[in-house]
């Protein structure tokens, strides 16, 4: 870790969601903890239902009070999070916490116009006569890279192309100026040429100003691409986490590593019909509701080194000589 | 494979959609969407064909227009030698049970009021195939194993399965009819990472062990990659590149395919670190009102004289120094047979159009 001025501004310690079902408690986030760093990224990888977005969510208030059950600690910037009403952690989202979401489509008022999207984000957070904010929400449109802002201001949202619709999203996040910006999957339903132009613009936003970023994504190629630290979630716990470098490098849990087996690349030279196949996991992730004894990955693994494996959870545990590098496993591959 | 007649063919294949307008009170004023736009294509026997373009390209028309599943506006489609236009309702019929699709959303594809096992069974019964209720229940159970799904979930509903294993039920109910030809679209967009392993590695064996031949349209190129023999790139309703894909992904030859290839991310580090990512300018133009000249201008870092006059057509690129320019014809050797075949339809391999 680089050394900023005072540490993380994020700090999540053993932070837990469950929720009532009618089958009995789901049990979806179980022990996170992380640090956020301004101006780093940390990314959150897993795949549907490891509890990564549950777990932003429940930082932000945003999951149903009635159902969900939520403890441990998140606290950002001296500021206990976890525990909050309504009113106070709205004044946390947006100004403290932006967020962007996977569908620009969805998360956009469709009745109302950027602009006035952009306005009201912004007089949420200071107080500022209209026309101030209308100068300000045409500045942000051209940060993030819109053309022709001004105009673009009276464009409703199903007049934006789905990439133009994710800049707006972006621009909303940043009204508040937070020191945190959670993106969840945020280019994920974005083309690859569209995604290339969204990370580039995060990426200098995020070093304009040193924003702490926590990118949830399943796709391992960007993680590669943007992170600083990885943290890998599988039935909602981390199963490893590292720099970057250490997590595609030296890989450690069985889980990671079958997770990069499966993800195809481009630069193999080999023709199709010569390459190998895909290394692939059998089975699904565990139901939440009836989460497995031991290790929570063991009746998809295909090691099983250990006789505990089956009976006893592995704690998150230092990776030897590799400082930083932790993984929640019974096994130590060959050449690590 | 040289010699033998391709087993799907288009030619100056044209989709286009007539749009209603969407201004109130001008709902007459129609605009025609141009899906696919002049498309000359083969599929040979046996090999895995990718399609990748990105939303909106007409990826997945082109593909429902060569099994028929779109009627085209105009050019043909040739199955196996025969053109599909001339054949009467019930000749098409019969060349349908030898082609199939795979589609994208296993969700939204399959009934959730039948069970898996009726859905498997439909082409069955709509060909006449395994008459007899013994024999046709016997051929389900067949094919739910073929997949990888347990034949006593027959009786199941969709719901009752994961995404993966809803894709597998569309996959039993596409090979039910014994296909040759199967266009899987977009089969893996919905699934987490370690089940698109599992769905891309199945297609493959089934490949293996069916003689299959597949047109794999997708908008994820290391997928595409990692299967396919040949790949085309669609851009606005146009191939703007084909070949065998090691050449057309390692060694792009049209402005875009090399932005598309550059803009996928590499699951390392190092690797992205070192990269030049070309960020392409601006959004795809509206296929309604495709731009001039080369379609791909108005976003093309290369952009030169020629391209809003002339609309480049796919011309001969390739071999071992391609980007250079040409030097001299590479003769017999092995880099030029592979090369083979890799074309590209951009100005800068000369001024055609």
């Amino acid at each position: 870790m680089r050394d900023e001025q005072g540490g993380p501004v994020l700090s999540v310690r053993d932070l837990r969601v469950a929720f009532r079902t009618p089958r009995g408690l789901a049990r979806v986030v179980n022990g996170l903890s992380y640090d956020v760093e301004p101006g780093r990224t940390l990314a959150i990888v897993g795949e549907s239902g490891s509890g990564k977005s549950v777990g932003a969510l429940a930082l932000l208030g945003l999951l149903p009070g009635d159902v969900a059950r939520i403890s441990g600690s998140a606290v950002f910037d001296g500021y206990e999070l976890i525990g909050r009403d309504e009113e106070e952690m709205r004044a946390v989202r947006g100004a403290g916490v932006g967020m962007v979401f996977q569908d620009p489509a969805t998360s956009l008022n469709p009745v109302l116009t950027v602009g006035r999207q952009l306005v009201e984000a912004l007089r949420a957070h200071a107080s500022m006569p209209k026309d101030v904010a209308r100068a300000r929400a045409e500045e942000l449109l051209a940060e993030v890279g819109i053309p022709d802002p001004r105009s673009r201001l009276e464009a409703y949202p199903h007049q934006l192309s789905g990439g133009m619709r994710q800049r707006v999203m972006i621009a909303i996040a940043l009204a508040g100026q937070p020191r945190v910006l959670i993106a969840d999957e945020a280019t994920t339903a974005l083309d690859v040429t569209v995604q290339a132009q969204i990370l580039d613009l995060l990426m200098r936003l995020q070093k304009e100003h040193s924003t702490g970023v926590i990118w949830i994504t399943h796709d391992l190629g960007v993680v590669a691409g943007i992170a600083d630290h990885v943290l890998v979630m599988y039935a909602g716990r981390c199963v490893e986490e590292g720099s970057v470098d250490a997590l595609f490098e030296r890989p450690v849990h069985p889980y990671t590593r079958g997770l990069l087996g499966a993800t195809p690349v481009v630069d193999d030279p080999r023709p199709a019909r010569e390459r190998d196949l895909l290394v692939t996991m059998p089975g699904l992730p565990p139901d939440p509701v009836e989460l497995p004894e031991g290790c929570a990955f063991y009746p998809r693994c295909p090691v099983r080194a250990d006789v505990r494996c089956r009976t006893e959870e592995p704690p998150l545990a230092s990776v030897a000589g590799d400082p930083g590098h932790r993984a929640a496993t019974f096994y130590t591959p060959e050449g690590v | 494979m040289a010699g033998e007649p391709p087993l799907v063919r288009a030619s100056g294949l044209h989709v286009h959609f007539p749009m209603r307008s969407q201004m109130p009170f001008r709902r007459s004023v129609t605009e025609v969407v141009r899906a696919v736009d002049g498309v000359d294509l083969h599929v040979r026997r046996g090999e895995t064909l990718g399609l990748v373009g990105e939303s909106g390209c007409g990826k997945s028309t082109l593909g429902q227009a060569l099994v028929r599943l779109i009627d085209p506006s105009a050019g043909t489609v040739e199955f196996d030698g025969v053109d599909t236009a001339t054949l009467s309702a019930s000749a098409l019929r019969s060349l349908r049970r030898r082609m199939a699709v795979i589609f994208q959303d296993p969700f939204a594809s399959l009934d959730p009021r039948r069970t898996v096992g009726d859905t498997i069974g439909e082409p069955l019964a709509i060909h006449g195939l395994h008459r007899g209720r013994r024999r046709r229940r016997a051929r389900i159970g067949e094919l739910m194993e073929v997949v990888g799904l347990d034949p006593d979930h027959r009786g199941r509903y969709p719901h009752e399965f994961s995404g993966g294993q809803r894709q597998r039920v569309g996959i039993a109910r596409a090979l039910a009819g014994e296909p040759e030809f199967v266009v899987c679209d977009e089969p893996i967009a919905s699934l987490d990472v370690s089940v698109q392993a599992q769905v891309m590695n199945l297609l493959v064996r089934l490949q293996r062990d069916f003689g299959l031949t597949y047109l794999f349209v997708s908008h994820d190129l290391a997928a595409v990659r990692q299967v396919a023999d040949r790949v085309a790139v669609m851009y606005l309703g146009r191939i703007v590149e084909i070949g065998a894909a090691p050449s057309v992904v390692d060694d792009p030859q049209h402005p875009y395919t090399e932005a598309l290839v550059s803009a996928v991310p590499a699951p390392s580090p190092r690797k992205e670190r070192a990269r030049d990512r070309i960020v392409l300018g601006g959004d795809i133009p509206s296929p309604a009102a495709p731009p001039s000249g080369c379609r791909f201008r108005t976003r093309c870092p290369k952009v030169f004289d020629p391209c809003p006059h002339y609309d480049p057509v796919l011309q001969p690129v390739g071999g071992d120094d391609a980007l250079g320019g040409d030097d001299a014809v590479g003769g017999d050797t092995g880099d030029a047979d592979a090369a083979q075949g890799h074309q590209a339809a951009c100005h800068l391999h000369g001024v055609r159009g």
